[in-house]
């Protein structure tokens, strides 16, 4: 395959000098659609959110070392919560695995482009006002239960912005790998990740438009319906707001995370260099995983009620309900990482593993999201009262983190393509075991805590509410104390890796075209790749189309 | 940089109507989360309908049935768009077009007659307007669907008919949706 070497960063710094040149930059990035560039920006600004969100996480968990000399007003802790549980997954979960996808998924197709190019700069930049909307509300008293009427407006107006911003480019992702695969690559033979990604966008697409439905409901009745707050009367309280809250919650978090499976089950063939085994079984397993979840959105009860206040044929419906929605997940995982591990086993037996920072960065992700589905088993069970507790809390910063240790394990894998310089794999290896260590301080805490009945700020939108109840025993100071500095390390691998990226991108040493000993399409283009990614359109005829090019005995 | 074999003319792609079915599957779910909500509350004893309420059945029928005519004319053009008749290919998406402005101005009209409140004593004068505003804007995006195909189309692009395929797609999803909250809103109440 031929491509056309033009990096389009050179290009564009050679067209005119000076002020001239900085203003036709900016235009060129806030007018392009060239889907790399619309993927890092994605990347680039939820990355750059999601320091801002999870310092505000440790002031939240340093915040209740000792509630009785606590630093946060009471009045905005509610809301400050509130804004840490929205843009870590809408500000950050969500746009850092699209933006990854957007920029990569194309190349992985063997596409020029991807299908609806403008649709998903028009995505990026509705979902980039919505973001500023939702900050400027929260930050005049509004979000849920916020006092300002008019900014609790801004705010139902910014999040419907947002998630109108990710269906579109959602829809544009899907679209792409649905119509624009090269010839020869059916459904079957596209990427793990690239699988994974058509899986999450189909998600999107079905479950946030749900919440949309509940944010309009609420809009209208707030704005123009002239009542004062979400939780008073029945209307936002009792049955709208349980809606809007499902879209935040386990287990429908954990579809956001599904690109972290694509993820590791992309890099594992690579780095062991060996073929995937059992490839689709990988494909299946996303999909279980994905359903799974997914069906989170037709119900939002279920639990195990009360074992002793039950009859048997009762116990027997709750058991089969919570069967479905809590264990089949953990079958995905399983069936996936049962094919990974066969593939890193054959890749041992060889002694053709290498151990680098993306593998470290995928292992890392797997390992925290699997202990998110693993705690989240216990919080249905109505016996052991953890629903409420901060022990939800500990659960969605495990999904979180897991999201956020594989988008920096795919930055650091595809940088390549995405500036052409490769990133320093000492420092990238401990920023990954950092970053492991960080989400693992920052969440079991909390489950312990869960037990010791601490109560979470979980749906509570009335400041109230959180100091009621408020059992000080229950709180021990040094779980707490834990859980900050675990957020706070993990605010401190995001900015170290930020760093270590910029500079490696301006000092970084030459990556080559394929560094890695790539299997998929997009190693198969310059680095960076040109404007429009390859001239030739290729034949693929396997899953791994690269190694098939490779020497034979090599396997990869 | 390693070379893959070339590959020959990739098959038609589709594009419009899998991003059209894409978009209409986010359509549909955002109607259908409305609907259900409509349903979880109109179930509740005491939060309904005002009883001076009198919804105009007859503007609210006719509505409905321009959406079904609709429907009919842009099934219209793509048979027409098909067989290369470009003139009746071009009316077919001209009525589609007028038939869509029809239904907006009938709910517009809905709107004036029904004389309710947004804000009222219980969750139904918003949730009315809500519900029927979204299916509006839903219909403004079709007629705005159909003037580029239209445009495109009589701009000599006659080969381009997986545009008018995807239009028609929409439109039944359209005509789908409206049942639902013509039944819901405007029928059971």
């Amino acid at each position: 395959m031929t491509t056309i070497h033009t990096p389009t960063d050179a290009a564009a710094s050679a067209a005119s000098p000076g002020a001239g040149q900085a203003l036709s930059a900016v235009a060129s990035w806030v007018t392009t659609s060239d889907h790399k560039r619309i993927g890092r920006l994605f990347v680039s600004l939820s990355m750059l959110m999601s320091i801002g969100l999870i310092g505000l996480g440790a002031v939240l968990g340093f915040d209740r070392i000792d509630r009785t000399e606590n630093f946060l007003d009471v009045n905005s802790l509610g809301q400050l919560f509130s804004l840490f549980r929205v843009g870590l997954i809408f500000m950050a979960m969500i746009p850092l695995m699209l933006g990854t996808a957007i920029s990569i998924v194309p190349m992985q197709l063997g596409a020029r482009s991807m299908t609806f190019p403008r649709a998903a700069a028009l995505g990026l930049w509705t979902w980039l006002t919505g973001c500023g909307l939702v900050i400027t509300a929260y930050a005049q008293n509004g979000g849920p239960g916020g006092g300002d009427s008019s900014a609790v407006d801004l705010f139902l107006a910014g999040l419907g912005l947002t998630v109108i911003g990710l269906v579109i480019a959602a829809a544009s992702l899907a679209s792409t790998v649905l119509t624009s695969r090269a010839p020869g690559m059916t459904l079957d033979r596209v990427p793990a990740f690239a699988w994974s990604s058509l899986v999450l966008a189909v998600a999107i697409i079905i479950t946030l438009p749900v919440m949309l439905a509940a944010l309009v409901y609420i809009y209208v009745d707030h704005r123009y319906g002239g009542r004062q707050s979400l939780e008073a009367g029945g209307f936002g309280g009792n049955a709208i707001y349980p809606w809007l809250r499902n879209a935040l919650s386990q287990p429908l978090t954990f579809i956001y995370a599904l690109p972290v499976l694509g993820f590791v089950a992309e890099v594992v063939p690579v780095f062991a260099r060996r073929r995937t085994v059992l490839r689709f079984a990988v494909l299946v397993g996303v999909g279980i995983f994905a359903t799974a979840s997914l069906t989170g959105i037709t119900q939002i009860d279920h639990t195990i009620g009360e074992w002793g206040s039950l009859s048997n044929g009762d116990r027997f419906k709750d058991l089969v309900d919570y069967a479905f929605f809590n264990l089949v997940p953990i079958l995905g995982i399983l069936v996936l990482m049962g094919a990974v591990t066969l593939t890193l086993l054959t890749g041992l037996k060889a002694r053709t593993v290498r151990l680098e920072a993306p593998l470290i960065f995928g292992f890392a992700g797997v390992i925290t999201l699997t202990h998110a589905v693993l705690a989240h088993l216990l919080v249905p069970i109505e016996d052991l009262h953890l629903a409420g507790s901060v022990y939800e809390e500990g659960v969605f910063t495990f999904v979180v983190y897991s999201v956020l240790l594989a988008g920096l394990g795919a930055v650091s894998y595809w940088a390549p393509k995405f500036r052409g310089r490769q990133i320093p794999r000492v420092p990238l290896l401990l920023l990954a075991l950092g970053g492991l260590g960080a989400s693992l301080l920052a969440s079991v805490p909390y489950l312990i805590s869960g037990f010791n009945n601490q109560p979470g700020l979980f749906g509570v939108t009335r400041a109230e509410s959180m100091v009621i109840g408020w059992n000080h025993e229950a709180a021990p100071e040094l779980l707490n104390t834990l859980t900050g500095i675990g957020h706070g390390l993990m605010a401190l691998t995001l900015l170290g890796f930020i760093a270590l990226t910029q500079r490696a991108y301006a000092k970084g040493k030459s990556a080559g075209d394929d560094p890695w000993n790539g299997q998929t399409l997009e190693w198969a283009t310059s680095s960076p790749p040109p404007p429009n990614n390859f001239v030739d359109l290729a034949s693929v005829a396997s899953p791994e189309p690269l190694t098939d090019l490779k020497p034979a005995g090599s396997d990869a | 940089m390693l070379a893959l074999p070339p590959a020959p003319a990739p098959a038609p792609r589709r594009q419009m109507i899998v991003g059209t079915a894409m978009f209409s599957a986010a359509a549909a779910m955002l109607v259908g989360g409305m609907t259900a909500l409509w349903f979880h509350f109109r179930s509740e004893p005491g939060l309904w309908k005002p009883a001076k309420t009198v919804i105009p059945e007859v503007a609210t029928n006719v509505m409905w049935v321009t959406a079904l005519l609709a429907l009919a004319m842009v099934q219209w053009a793509v048979y027409a768009a098909r067989r290369g008749d470009r003139q009746h290919a071009s009316v077919a998406l001209g009525i589609t077009m007028i038939l869509g402005l029809a239904h907006l101005n009938s709910q517009a009209y809905v709107w004036k007659r029904v004389e309710l409140p947004v804000r009222g004593e219980t969750p139904y004068n918003s949730m009315f307007y809500a519900i029927t505003a979204t299916l509006f804007v839903l219909v403004v995006v079709g007629v705005v669907y159909a003037m580029v195909a239209a445009f495109r189309y009589i701009g000599g692009r006659t080969k381009d008919r997986e545009t008018i395929s995807g239009l028609a797609l929409y439109w039944y999803v359209l005509a789908a949706l409206h049942t639902v909250v013509w039944f819901s809103v405007y029928v059971t109440k």
